[in-house]
């Protein structure tokens, strides 16, 4: 999913709750307290659409263009902790396991192991080959919720390898 | 956790920690990693095993507060800011495992660039600077014969053997009533002097802390309504050592009595200075059989006294 984001040619960003009621001069300020405020902003799953993808355009809930990605790395940087390195490349070699966590801290899911699948989508399907790996990581990040635990192995079974009784 | 060598995974802090709360070396939820911003990598050397956690880290021997044995600073090869080396704190639980501790925080210990390096002098003793190799269980297991001077409370619970369970009982009194919580009965232990000040202030040592519980029996029966056992629960604050004992038929105060009444009974009884982790008690009704036995466990992540007591309800 993360490299499928990256080779893409833009991501549209549509942050269906932002108006623009603020009337500042300055695009950054709006857009900072558009995107603060924003739903999108605190979903797990669109962690990797704010950093994989080369172009992002953002647009308010009547569909007006607010601003791209790259003309505003600071804005980003401030709202989400994210390195303005990260941003502009999607390049996450060099960050940290606990800096990539704590990117998706105030990041909510519906369901632990979405959570979880999100953080694969970031961290991992950029970084590693097998996908093994990234289950035994949803393991990890789901362990202490035993329905979680019990929906992944139904999920793992039914990925491709596993029991394919009902195909 | 194969494929990466970047220990910054260990760089997480729970919202709560304290040296009586033991934690694994994983964090639960990536909102453990909301401070986590700076954390640079590391490159450790860490694997799973069939004793949980294998990890490679330097350990420093911590001189903390209270004086509990065996606590360490164990420093992560991450920065942080890509400057500070960053330790967490762990706890040994036998030779080579360990349990976190402290975990609301992590443990800046100085700044390899800067003047003020040394600062981790301060809290530790010299020792080995090269790595040892710990094993942390993602679910901790605490052995048997483990003692702390840092534990959090006694823990009341059914035994763990039904078929002893006759006649059952419910605790319907602890002392000391400030330090003691209901359904289910626990009794938290004073951390220090200071806490002390309890109504319950038998031990004329302050390093020894009791508690009695009262135990009453579940009964139809109207004969027996009211017909209550007392259970004695000593812990020593500065050796770690617990042990428990049924109070007999003697001439010992009521539950509710004064605590002058109390330190007069215990005053130099054996009880109030040590004794055996497990107790047991036949008394003149026949099938009346209290057997309590101790051990340490957790409880809600805090290292506690399970107090196992057969046919409790």
């Amino acid at each position: 999913m993360y490299r499928w984001y990256q080779q893409s040619e833009c991501c549209i960003v549509y942050l269906e709750d932002a108006k623009d009621t603020s009337h500042s001069r300055s695009k950054q300020v709006t857009f900072k307290r558009m995107l603060a405020g924003s739903r999108w902003i605190t979903r797990g799953w669109t962690l990797q659409e704010l950093i994989a993808p080369p172009v992002v355009l953002f647009y308010d809930s009547s569909w007006h263009f607010v601003i791209t990605k790259q003309s505003s790395l600071g804005t980003i940087r401030a709202v989400t902790g994210i390195p303005e390195y990260v941003l502009a490349t999607g390049d996450l070699s060099r960050s940290s396991v606990a800096q990539k966590m704590a990117w998706s801290a105030n990041r909510t899911t519906n369901r632990i192991e979405d959570l979880a699948y999100s953080l694969l989508g970031t961290f991992l399907i950029a970084s590693m080959a097998e996908p093994s790996q990234s289950l035994r990581l949803v393991r990890y990040l789901s362990s202490s919720h035993a329905n979680a635990i019990r929906r992944k192995r139904e999920r793992i079974h039914e990925a491709p390898g596993g029991d394919h009784a009902h195909d | 956790m194969r494929t990466t060598r970047d220990d910054s995974i260990f760089a997480w802090t729970a919202s709560e920690g304290s040296l009586s709360t033991y934690r694994g070396l994983l964090a639960r939820s990536p909102r453990e990693f909301g401070n986590s911003h700076l954390m640079t990598q590391g490159n450790g050397t860490f694997a799973t095993s069939n004793m949980g956690l294998r990890v490679e880290l330097v350990l420093k021997p911590v001189m903390d507060e209270i004086g509990d044995d065996n606590v360490y600073l164990g420093l992560l090869n991450g920065l942080w800011n890509g400057r500070s080396i960053v330790a967490i704190v762990l706890r040994e639980l036998e030779a080579n495992k360990f349990a976190r501790v402290c975990a609301q925080r992590l443990e800046n210990v100085g700044d390899p660039k800067l003047e003020n390096f040394n600062s981790i002098e301060d809290y530790t003793i010299p020792g080995d600077e090269s790595p040892t190799a710990i094993y942390v269980e993602h679910k901790l297991r605490i052995p048997s014969l483990f003692q702390s001077r840092a534990i959090h409370a006694f823990c009341f619970k059914r035994g763990l053997f039904p078929e002893h369970a006759i006649p059952s009982y419910h605790v319907w009194a602890m002392r000391p009533t400030e330090l003691a919580l209901y359904g289910p009965a626990v009794m938290l232990i004073p951390r220090n002097a200071d806490q002390h000040q309890h109504d319950f202030r038998v031990s004329p040592n302050e390093a020894i802390f009791l508690a009695c519980v009262g135990l009453r029996i579940n009964h139809r029966d109207e004969f027996s309504l009211g017909r209550s056992r007392m259970l004695m629960c000593g812990y020593n604050l500065s050796t770690g050592q617990a042990w428990c004992r049924v109070l007999g038929n003697d001439n010992w105060p009521a539950i509710g009595d004064s605590s002058e009444q109390w330190q007069f009974a215990l005053g130099s009884h054996p009880v109030s200075q040590g004794g055996d982790i497990e107790a047991l008690m036949s008394t003149d009704v026949a099938e009346e059989r209290i057997k309590v036995n101790i051990v340490p466990g957790l409880y809600q992540d805090k290292i506690c006294l399970l107090v196992h007591i057969d046919g409790l309800s």
